[in-house]
């Protein structure tokens, strides 16, 4: 069965242009919890205080160059997804510098080590009842997995926005772009002593 | 006003959100760390804040305490604390938005346990 994050029994349907995520709910949680991707979180570092103006400014290029109001860097983790770099966020996910990991759409690239595209959230049905959908706004998405050398999937290089759009190839190797320099940045400041 | 919202500080889980508890909190130090280690590092970061580790109903601000009181110098710790504090903060930043509280007034409750 297809993972819905708020009706778990309901079936998944295509969503147009993008295959939706196949992923049961034990292949996430498994994913998610797997404690050798949390001890490679936690061997580069990547939930260490201060912002790091590389991955910043890849946030700020991409969301501008797609022209939508953010763009992130995600850590999935257990229990929650953590923003290692944001651009344009406010409010309560700005306070918290994340949310909880069952409202995480970067989830899904996280346990399929595949992209995820969401062009018309209140129409998709992995996400359309997510609260990031009814309560904050959250319309489209496109997420493009960040896989340590290691082969571990940490979280994602995203954009968002508040209305629905179409990603076209272009949009999406442009963001694979920034992934790949969000990722070697990450591989970068990987801790010496786990090495 | 104000000391009737403080009063109830979890009195509603916001948009489905299951309540923090102590053994959310250890389960996912379990991941990490294995259950021995876990327990350990919970009952003594517990004891720093002084809240009973056993307890069914510590508000979430308490819990947010005591996995700000855990000895991050460990990266896997600091790293499980990362998630841990976005869900307490999450609830609490959500559930006070349901009952009307302030930022303000959430900070003050945090740092004086009041």
């Amino acid at each position: 069965m297809l993972v819905n994050p708020i009706h778990p029994n309901s079936a998944a349907s295509a969503a147009p242009g993008f295959p939706v995520p196949a992923v049961t709910d034990a292949q996430m949680q498994a994913a998610l919890k797997q404690r050798e991707r949390l001890q490679e979180i936690a061997s580069l570092g990547l939930t260490s205080p201060g912002t790091d103006r590389i991955l910043q400014d890849a946030c700020t290029e991409a969301a501008n160059a797609l022209g939508l109001p953010i763009g992130l860097v995600t850590v999935v983790l257990d229990e929650a997804q953590h923003f290692a770099a944001q651009h344009g966020l406010q409010g309560w996910m700005e306070e918290a510098n994340g949310t909880p990991v069952e409202w995480s759409f970067c989830r899904f690239s996280v346990a399929t080590k595949e992209e995820f595209v969401v062009e018309d959230a209140e129409h998709h049905a992995l996400v359309q009842q997510n609260p990031l959908v009814t309560m904050d706004g959250l319309r489209c998405y496109a997420g493009i997995p960040l896989i340590s050398s290691r082969g571990f999937a940490l979280g994602s290089f995203c954009v968002a926005g508040t209305e629905s759009r179409r990603f076209s190839d272009s949009d999406l190797m442009t963001l694979r772009g920034f992934a790949v320099t969000a990722i070697a940045r990450i591989e970068a400041r990987r801790l010496p002593a786990n090495d | 006003m104000t000391e009737q919202l403080l009063a109830r500080p979890d009195a509603a889980p916001p948009f489905a959100l299951q309540r923090p508890t102590h053994a959310l909190v250890l389960e996912s130090l379990e991941r990490y760390l294995g259950p021995e280690e876990a327990a350990e590092i919970w009952l003594a970061a517990c004891r720093v804040v002084r809240i009973d580790a056993e307890a069914d109903q510590t508000p979430a601000h308490d819990l947010l305490k005591a996995v700000g009181a855990l000895d991050v110098s460990d990266r896997l710790v600091a790293t499980c604390a990362t998630g841990l504090r976005i869900r307490l903060m999450s609830y609490m930043i959500l559930a006070d938005k349901q009952q009307g509280v302030s930022t303000m007034v959430r900070i003050e409750r945090t740092t004086t346990g009041c």
